[in-house]
């Protein structure tokens, strides 16, 4: 049984660490500072870290249904632990953009929540991803946990892709899009045409993706040491 | 000149405040269970090794108790 921690990865996560934590800043500072006040006031730059979360948590997705596919080919516990940490991190993702679009709702809509296609799918899609946990959770077996949990992660990215579509194929929703036009009965919609709104964007997007892969691989680290410490206690319990 | 007039930005400072609050409060707490969870394995390997290290049994481990504890104990009635 190896010590899961390599010295070598060890370093390469540490400097990435610190490369998203700066870039983290950066990317809110430049959201809070640096692109311009648009006409529906300061909470309009919400707007940058939402869609930077959004965009994070689904890569997250991806790569989760993408490592349960690997998982089914090649039954490899590396896989399934991949697809775990992109999950719990996706979560955290997509749970702050639900919430930040509620805070941005509440002076644009008047209201912090509508029952609209978009914020329905966008609930459902986290809602679907947190019963992923509690199914893991609820398998003693780890064998048919990792499998069941590998097709339950490839048939919910479903729900991410009807997330991100629905404004262009439900013409009676009210969320603004940003690229291209925005749905007849969008409201509070605003054009990003600015260089410094198109470079704030395009920066939370980038820190977020950032973000998210360093998460992700502390995660991994985190469940590679807890299976390890959990070998060690059932091999000193079985002595 | 009335129709020159512009519509006044709407004052919502507040609302951008309670989002970077929500951002950072996100983060932070998963960032922070991380770091709680990876103190607990470390713990939890360090009594292992400490465990093997004393080569106490299995079964001894729940009632391992600190010299002279029995002795301050109250006297059972049973």
């Amino acid at each position: 049984m190896t010590h899961p921690v390599s010295p070598a990865r060890t370093r390469i996560l540490a400097g990435l660490t610190i490369v998203a934590a700066i870039m983290f800043v950066v990317a809110v500072g430049m959201a809070v500072f640096y692109a311009p006040t648009d006409a529906q006031g300061m909470v309009q730059r919400i707007f940058y870290p939402h869609l930077g979360s959004f965009m994070g948590g689904a890569l997250a997705f991806f790569v989760a249904a993408a490592a349960g596919v690997l998982y089914l080919i090649t039954r490899a516990d590396r896989w399934d632990t991949l697809a775990l940490s992109a999950i719990e991190v996706g979560l955290v993702f997509t749970g702050f953009n639900i919430i930040s679009g509620a805070i941005w709702a509440r002076p644009i809509w008047n209201t912090w929540w509508t029952w609209d296609p978009r914020l329905t799918s966008a609930a459902v899609m986290w809602l679907a991803y947190a019963a992923y946990l509690m199914l893991r959770n609820s398998i003693e077996d780890p064998g048919r946990r990792a499998r069941l949990a590998a097709v339950y992660g490839i048939l919910a990215f479903s729900s991410v892709i009807f997330t991100t579509v629905i404004t262009r194929v439900r013409p009676d929703t009210i969320h603004p899009v940003v690229v291209g036009p925005s749905p007849q009965n969008a409201q509070g919609s605003f054009g990003v045409s600015d260089p410094r709104m198109v470079a704030t964007l395009m920066f939370n997007i980038l820190t977020f993706i950032v973000l998210a892969i360093t998460l992700i691989w502390h995660r991994i680290r985190l469940e590679d040491f807890s299976r390890y410490v959990a070998a060690l206690k059932m091999r000193y319990l079985t002595r | 000149m009335f129709f020159l007039q512009e519509t006044p930005i709407p004052d919502n400072l507040s609302y951008l405040i309670l989002g970077l609050l929500a951002l950072f409060t996100f983060f932070g707490v998963f960032i922070a269970s991380l770091i709680w969870r990876m103190r607990n394995l470390r713990h939890d390997m360090a009594l292992l090794e400490q465990m093997a290290a004393e080569d106490v049994p299995v079964g001894d481990v729940a009632v391992v108790e600190k010299p002279g504890a029995a002795a301050s104990r109250p006297a059972s009635s049973t």
